[in-house]
């Protein structure tokens, strides 16, 4: 393989920049659905959900030191099941980037740029997404380091929403939904923290101990899960029951109800700038698609496939543009996924603890 | 590090055997023959002066290069007083050799029936005096800098390392003008890689003339076709050796007061001498207000032209009524204002920086007042335009290296563009790209936006502010020096108060 190493802290921020992005716009929205007042409850028990899938890519990796998921399929599965394996995640590194496409051109031209065509936004993402994603996995993590002064950022602008009336009331009682509601509100969320499988491509890469990246990884998800919970709670708080039900992107709302004197609607101005975090959620996926592009038809290099794989997002983006259809694409987008995060992970870790690590064939 | 510094170095050997080293041609027995093959080998130029001294030989020089007073009174002199004047250790024996020294304003005695040449040190050049550069001024602190003297240059940096691990090693460039280039490390500090590579990069420089240190520049740079500059250019010895103590190197070249320091990263390009040489309070506000003119050069005509052309809600009501009343006679739409206003500027500073200075103040005259207020009453350019770019003009002229303060202007214009096109969010999508850009440049292997990208958060002490002078105990990991520790620990009697 000829990727470079990262190390511990760049694996930490490269799985929080993995999950953090579009999605923390809209966190209690989706939940909320399901759970009310308790969309909070429904956070930490993705955070939980989330921490087992992590454990298992986890046991897995570890079982098989030294390999991405595209090697530990085929030494598992054979040649051509593994392939086929490899081929799938190729897929849905695809339908993922569509989707991160499709919703961020989207909520551009909602929030700001309501007449510029939303062809040339979509361009204009896949292209910053090709210039970062075509450079060596070291590169990807410094960038994705410093993206994190924007998480930062948005903590210091959420300080001054403690200045409208807060009620935080509006957290209880927590008997106003059934459990089956918060979880069915906890898979919504877990959508929000995809990303994370990131790990199944990145893991031989960096510079440490099993252990120590454990520590790394479950930090990492504890610190996004923590800012999930805090901005759910801000924005439960900030908004009635019947308020929240309306607005798709509440932290947006929320800072769109600031007002700083000399900058009226810093929404604006926040979400241009979060522009940066989207695209990195559209990296991690490029990042997986083409390494799997590339080991199966390029020798490892990811160098063609980069290119390829954006332009076919880019005639899938093109063809999405109603308001429906994007729902539907991100709602089984959503349910595919749990496939690739935690079916394959699981059914290969089983496999190599039944086979004792030496795979079908053997 | 470097991919194949194994391969690498073997394959600098191998270039260096292609290298032609023709054996020169020796000298003859015969006087005249001698005589005969040097004038033939200048072609016969005027400057070539040759004088018969009596029982000894014949002694050759450059008028141009030497100093007569040398000759007369110590060679000469020497010469007929005394027999033990001459000493074999300082002979050459073939041609290239007599003529390298010729060149480089040594003297050549040649004798009968004697295959060597005698030579001796009668150079005489004349160099500008040590002053301070006008490109870098600073208010407290060292006010030497480089001149066109190579040795000069190097003294300079010597007297403010003694060290006996300071290594200077000097190379030839250009097969028609042998400039002399010198490259100063401290060995004891400097990562061998670093220098293999630079050695090996150097190993391809062969052209026939090298101008100034810029043709090397853009020979060994990583990335030539980066807005950024990749070393640091500086006339200032003391900024010379704070690199050299960071495990950097530096090129000087002769007739050149430009020293080239690399590896170097982004954040050196907005440290200046006077930092360190002020309360650590007052050297952290300057370096903040020299960072956040970076981002006043870079986005703010592009942030005005954004939010008159797309998102006038962002700004206040009554805002808002200003600067529509400024704008309200102004026919040309902003990107179009934005870029003639800076330009305009850039003619000024171009004009003012070739005239003497008498007329460069008037330059500043036609151009800030004439200009400035008779473009406004003419309804051209907007009121807050012209307040926009003179802004973005005093932002970046503090920047303390002026290539990078061009470098910074320059990339505003992109940015002016995406903000006429996209408003905030074509500001959001140049800055991205500018940003993994930084991520991905190197400069001789080490990365140049660290200790940013990387992260390295102890490493932070003097990039957005300057810590006190004691905290920073290490040297900078990105040049991966030998010798990590900087200093002790300065303020240990606090403890024993």
């Amino acid at each position: 393989m000829n990727e470079k190493s990262i190390t511990l802290n760049q694996l930490f921020f490269v799985i929080v920049q993995a999950q953090i992005g579009i999605s923390l716009l809209s966190i209690p929205f989706k939940a909320h659905k399901y759970a009310k007042g308790n969309a909070w409850i429904s956070v930490i028990i993705a955070g939980l959900i989330v921490q087992i899938f992590v454990l298992i890519i986890w046991m897995l990796m570890k079982r098989h030191k030294g390999k991405t998921i595209l090697e530990i399929s085929q030494t598992v599965l054979g040649k051509y099941i593994g392939n086929l394996v490899n081929f799938s995640y190729l897929l849905y590194g695809v339908l993922v980037m569509s989707n991160v496409v499709i919703l961020y051109a989207d909520i551009i031209e909602r929030w700001i740029l309501e007449t510029t065509p939303k062809t040339v936004m979509i361009f204009l993402i896949i292209a910053t997404g090709i210039h970062l994603g075509k450079q060596n996995l070291r590169v990807i993590a410094r960038f994705f380091t410093i993206v994190n002064v924007l998480v930062f950022l948005l903590f210091v602008l959420s300080f001054f929403a403690f200045s409208n009336n807060l009620s935080f009331t509006n957290l209880l009682p927590i008997s106003q939904s059934s459990f089956t509601d918060m979880f069915k509100g906890s898979t919504q969320v877990t959508s929000a923290l995809l990303g994370f499988e990131i790990l199944l491509f990145i893991f031989p890469f960096v510079l440490g101990q099993e252990k120590q990246m454990l520590k790394k990884m479950t930090s990492a998800i504890a610190t996004v899960v923590i800012i999930y919970l805090y901005f759910a709670v801000l924005t439960l708080a900030t908004f009635s029951q019947k308020e929240i039900a309306i607005v798709p992107e509440p932290v947006l709302y929320m800072l769109k109800g600031l007002n700083f004197r000399v900058v009226e609607r810093i929404d604006m101005i926040f979400l241009s700038y979060w522009i940066i975090p989207m695209t990195t959620s559209f990296v991690v996926y490029l990042y997986i698609a083409s390494s799997a592009a590339g080991k199966m038809f390029h020798k490892g290099k990811r160098k063609y496939p980069v290119w390829y794989l954006s332009i076919l997002v880019f005639g899938i983006a093109y063809f999405f543009s109603d308001a429906i259809q994007i729902q539907t694409f991100n709602h089984y987008t959503a349910v595919i996924s749990l496939i690739f995060i935690f079916g394959i992970p699981l059914f290969l870790l089983l496999l190599s603890i039944i086979f004792k690590n030496r795979g079908i064939r053997a | 590090m470097f991919k194949k510094p194994f391969f690498r170095s073997g394959h600098k050997e191998k270039s260096s055997q292609q290298h032609f080293e023709v054996e020169g041609q020796r000298l003859s027995s015969d006087v005249q023959v001698n005589i005969q093959s040097i004038i033939q080998s200048f072609v016969n130029t005027g400057d070539l002066g040759q004088r018969k001294i009596d029982h000894v030989g014949t002694l050759m020089y450059l008028d141009s290069l030497v100093d007569q007073d040398k000759i007369e009174k110590s060679v000469i002199k020497g010469l007929t007083l005394s027999d033990h004047f001459l000493s074999d250790s300082q002979t050459v024996d073939n041609l290239d050799d007599v003529i390298t020294k010729l060149l480089n304003g040594f003297s050549i005695l040649l004798r009968d029936d004697f295959q060597k040449a005698y030579f001796f040190n009668t150079g005489g050049f004349t160099s500008r005096a040590v002053q301070e550069p006008s490109s870098e001024h600073i208010i407290r602190g060292s006010h030497e800098g480089f001149i066109e003297n190579l040795s000069t240059n190097i003294q300079l940096v010597r007297r403010l390392v003694k060290n006996e691990k300071l290594v200077v090693k000097y190379m030839e460039f250009g097969e028609r003008s042998n400039s002399k280039v010198a490259i100063i490390y401290i060995d004891d500090l400097i990562n061998n890689e670093i220098l293999v590579e630079l050695e090996y990069r150097l190993s391809y420089s062969k052209v026939g003339y090298i101008q100034s240190p810029g043709y090397l520049l853009e020979f060994i740079e990583d990335e030539s076709f980066s807005p950024f500059p990749q070393m640091l250019s500086t006339e200032r010895p003391d900024r010379v050796a704070a690199n050299l103590m960071e495990g950097r190197f530096a090129l000087i070249s002769e007739g050149s007061p430009i020293a080239l320091v690399a590896p170097i990263n982004f954040f050196a390009f907005f440290q200046s001498p006077d930092d360190y040489n002020s309360r650590f309070y007052i050297g952290s506000f300057l370096t903040l207000v020299r960072l956040m003119s970076l981002y006043i050069a870079m986005v703010l005509p592009a942030l005005y032209i954004a939010v008159v052309s797309f998102h006038y809600e962002v700004v206040p009501y009554e805002f808002m009524l200003t600067l529509k009343g400024t704008l309200e006679y102004v026919p040309i739409p902003p990107i179009v204002e934005a870029i003639g206003m800076a330009i305009i500027l850039e003619l000024l500073s171009e004009a003012a920086t070739r005239l003497p200075s008498p007329i460069a103040q008037t330059i500043g005259v036609v151009g800030g007042l004439v200009i400035g207020s008779a473009i406004v009453e003419a309804n051209l350019v907007s009121n807050s335009m012209v307040i926009v770019i003179a802004l973005t003009a005093i932002a970046s002229y503090t920047i303390p290296v002026s290539e990078m303060s061009t470098t910074i202007r320059l990339l505003g214009f992109p940015a002016s563009m995406a903000a006429s096109l996209f408003g905030f969010i074509g500001i959001a999508f140049y800055v991205t790209l500018l940003l993994i850009h930084l991520c991905k440049l190197e400069s001789f292997g080490q990365p140049y936006f660290s200790p940013i990208a990387p992260l390295k958060l102890e490493e932070n002490k003097d990039t957005f502010f300057r810590f006190p002078i004691w905290t920073m105990k290490n040297r900078p990991s990105t040049t991966e020096v030998k010798d990590v520790r900087k200093m002790g620990n300065p303020r240990g009697w606090k403890k024993h108060e």
